[in-house]
């Protein structure tokens, strides 16, 4: 008699064969391919992201940049950064450095504290967390509280982390291409079917791409050689004004990434 | 006239010290370290009474003083109408009523809706001297004026016996003598007291007013040899600072909790954590979460006999503006609390934010510094970075400013995207030192041979303080310091007189940069150091490659 329901018709039954709908919001990520293999289609807000890579600092700010310049106007808490952040650089690509609070706690325990009480501060938009020897029961605490909080969570951690379990809601494995030009990117684990082919990003924004298409065919010569821009003004005296200045092959590749931007 | 009187009744032992912390930092607000006695709640509530509570309470004189000190701190929240006799509080609250909602909301707020500082008795009646009468007698007693006992009247105090000879047993049988005879015979005071007593002339008394100054000792009831159980005490100390803020209506920025160490051992006696806040504050909470941070690092040479808690700095507080729409209200902490506690615990130099300068070399592009020490709201940080950019523009730079960090401001006052072609070579980390390289074959070696692929982008910087630098400089001094500008200095300036760099940096450098691939690390921020005659740089070696950014 009783038409059996459609199990289409729950919202909140998750077919292992789609890619979830997300509790929360997610920020795009500015990468459509990933963007396209993520559920909802970004990086979840308030859930634990992690990323794995071979060497700390070599893949976050390329996948993480787009997002954070366009999360608000919040601080983003650095917690053990392995360098320096570069301002100058990090706003080149939208992200201002004002906003970068950068925490510097070199014990693994020191580091989660910094974390947790990070992620309970309100204005803070979003935390990077460097954390090579957390554990699950910690990740899970620090996954707790930015899910009660909404805040943004990225945690880089070593490849060997793979093998471990994880709370997080999303891990991804950041490699580079053999060739140094692409950042290969494999998703271990999201809300949705496994993936089966690992993504392909470029390894550098847009504007530092197209500078290197115009210049990469063409092999700069050593500057011993190439060094005679200059040459004409006085030894020992330096140039006084105008102190940086571009040598001419590089700076007619400028010139093109200049009018073409 | 509406008189309550409030009389704190001390318990044993000392609540503050027998309570044991619950789960971490206690919270000010919670445990039932201090309760009240709900004594009497009836509209014309005759005497408060407790069971046993009249005979008075055998403390010890000081503690009940302090208590009672503290409960009149804390009434003053009722009425600006507070008067301290002896170890008694009383209340003249009868403009307070309507603002509180009646004589009975009143009396149950003073009861229970803040916590007082002790428990208390209370009573009311129409003058301060029946309600402090009141206070001493028990409730059957105390119904009637007349019948209240003359013990109970300072002022009969001294004539007791004699009006006990007489036959004079209560405030009625006192009422009843001729007034002419009681002057002769006992002096106008007590005729006075007693017309008071009855409200028929007015009482006028000292109000009480708070020091200028939070200034409170406090004598532990044992000796306390770990710094971290300091802070069990400090926290009645902390909520009594509450107390006189919220009256003073002041938001505290600077404290001191110093203690008296046992002075038979031969250490030091005396010792003091000095606790600094960003802003003004009231939260007593964040507060000892700080104050636990350092004692935390505290050692105590000696056991600790007395606290005392001081400000050092306060300023006024305006309320704190609410929302009516749920959405806009944040949960979580504030940012100044948040660094605070992060500066508290790992040390303020490992909590920075960047500062922006003015400089062509990447390693004095910016500037990080202690993030606690005043931080600038997001709107700050940013009319300051407009204002830069519109100095620069007005020509305004500092020597060699202006270009490598052009940052100009829209008419909005934001930070506008830097649209320098350049800005896109530059690497997203830093390090801090220069990595030097090796060298195999004419090309640098970072985990395998780098692959040169942009450059050489020439920097030549900081040449200003190789020419201003007496020690360095072949120019005379003359022509380098500042030209005159008209300027009559008294004094002739020395040949020095130059702006110290604020930064910890090379002072020369002549570089150039290249973007370098690695097949390992990725892309790479190189830069060779360039030959020079050697003349102003002598100890500076030239030609060697060093890694100075990762694009990440």
């Amino acid at each position: 008699m009783s038409q059996p329901v459609p199990i289409d018709a729950h919202a909140s039954i998750w077919r292992a064969d789609a890619l979830a709908q997300p509790a929360g919001t997610v920020l795009a990520t500015g990468h459509a391919p990933l963007d396209a293999q993520l559920p909802g289609g970004g990086w979840p807000v308030g859930a634990l992201v992690e990323i794995l890579q071979a060497h700390s600092g070599q893949n976050e700010w390329r996948l993480l940049l787009p997002a954070l310049a366009r999360s608000g106007s919040g601080p983003v808490v650095l917690v053990g950064a392995p360098h320096m952040p570069f301002g100058p650089g990090l706003s080149a690509q939208g992200l201002a450095p004002e906003r970068l609070l950068w925490v510097r706690a070199s014990a693994p325990a020191a580091r989660m504290w910094a974390c947790e009480q990070a992620l309970r501060c309100a204005p803070v938009e979003g935390v990077l967390a460097w954390l090579p020897q957390a554990r699950a029961d910690q990740l899970r605490r620090l996954q707790m509280a930015a899910s009660e909080h909404g805040k943004l969570l990225f945690v880089m951690r070593p490849v060997g982390a793979q093998r471990e379990s994880s709370p997080a809601v999303l891990r991804l494995l950041a490699s580079l291409q053999p060739g140094g030009d692409g950042v290969q990117l494999e998703i271990l684990k999201r809300k949705g079917p496994p993936c089966a082919q690992p993504l392909q990003l470029p390894a550098r924004p847009a504007r530092l791409a197209a500078l290197l298409a115009q210049d990469g065919p063409r092999r700069l010569r050593l500057p011993g050689t190439a060094g005679s821009g200059l040459a004409g003004l006085p030894q020992g005296m330096p140039v006084p004004a105008d102190a940086a200045v571009f040598m001419h092959k590089a700076g007619d590749a400028l010139a093109r990434v200049a009018t073409a931007a | 006239m509406r008189w309550l009187a409030l009389r704190p009744l001390h318990e044993r032992p000392q609540p503050w010290l027998r309570q044991a912390p619950r789960g971490g930092a206690g919270k000010l607000g919670s445990g039932p370290a201090l309760s009240c006695e709900p004594a009497a709640l009836a509209d014309d509530t005759p005497a408060g009474a407790l069971p046993g509570g009249a005979g008075g309470d055998p403390a010890e004189p000081q503690v009940l003083a302090d208590a009672a000190m503290a409960l009149a701190w804390w009434a003053l929240q009722f009425t600006p109408r507070v008067v301290l006799l002896g170890t008694v509080v009383l209340l003249e609250v009868s403009a307070s009523e309507r603002l509180f909602g009646g004589r009975r909301q009143l009396t149950l707020r003073v009861l229970a809706a803040e916590r007082p500082v002790a428990r208390v008795r209370i009573t009311q009646a129409g003058s301060a001297l029946l309600a402090l009468a009141r206070m001493q007698v028990a409730a059957a007693a105390g119904r009637d004026p007349d019948q209240l006992p003359l013990h109970t009247l300072a002022d009969a105090v001294p004539h007791l016996a004699t009006l006990e000879r007489i036959g004079c047993q209560t405030w009625g049988d006192l009422r009843a003598l001729p007034r002419g005879g009681v002057v002769r015979r006992f002096g106008a005071p007590l005729l006075d007291a007693l017309d008071r007593a009855y409200g028929l002339r007015p009482e006028i008394y000292p109000w009480l007013v708070l020091p200028e100054v939070f200034d409170m000792p406090l004598e532990l009831q044992a000796q306390v040899e770990a710094a971290p159980a300091l802070l069990f005490a400090a926290r009645r100390l902390l909520a009594q600072l509450k107390v006189w803020l919220q009256a003073r209506q002041q938001g505290v920025l600077a404290f001191e909790l110093g203690w008296r160490m046992d002075a038979r051992h031969d250490t030091a006696t005396e010792g003091a954590v000095q606790i600094r806040t960003a802003t003004p504050t009231l939260d007593m909470v964040h507060l000892q979460r700080l104050l636990a941070e350092n004692l935390a690092r505290t050692i105590l040479p000696a056991p600790v006999l007395y606290l005392r808690l001081r400000t050092l700095e306060t300023v006024a507080l305006s309320g704190a503006t609410t929302s009516l729409l749920p959405d806009a209200q944040r949960r979580g902490d504030d940012l100044p609390q948040l660094l605070e506690r992060l500066a508290a615990r790992l040390g303020p130099e490992q909590v920075l934010r960047a500062l922006p300068h003015a400089d062509h070399r990447p390693e004095c592009m910016q500037g990080w510094v202690p993030a606690a020490a005043g931080m600038p709201g997001a709107v700050a940080s940013r009319s300051a970075m407009a204002s830069a950019g519109g100095a620069g523009k007005q020509g305004r730079r500092a020597p060699g400013g202006g270009r490598g960090s052009a940052v100009g401001a829209d008419k909005r006052g934001t930070p506008v995207k830097p649209t320098m072609v350049r800005d896109a070579l530059y690497p997203t980390w830093l390090l801090a030192t220069p990595l030097r390289l090796a060298v195999r074959k004419d090309r640098p070696l970072y985990q395998g041979p780098l692959t040169l692929l942009v450059g050489p982008q020439r920097l030549e910087a900081a040449w200003w303080d190789v020419v201003s630098h007496p020690a360095v400089a072949d120019v005379s001094p003359h022509g380098a310091a500042a030209p005159d500008t008209g300027h009559v200095s008294a004094q002739p300036e020395p040949a020095d007189v130059r702006i110290p760099d604020p930064l910890p940096a090379s002072r020369l450098a002549l570089r150039d940069y290249f973007l370098a691939r690695s097949e390992q690390a990725g892309l790479l921020w190189i830069y060779r150091e360039r030959l020079t005659t050697g003349r102003l740089e002598a100890d500076k070696p030239a030609g060697h490659w060093y890694l100075h950014g990762v694009f990440g």
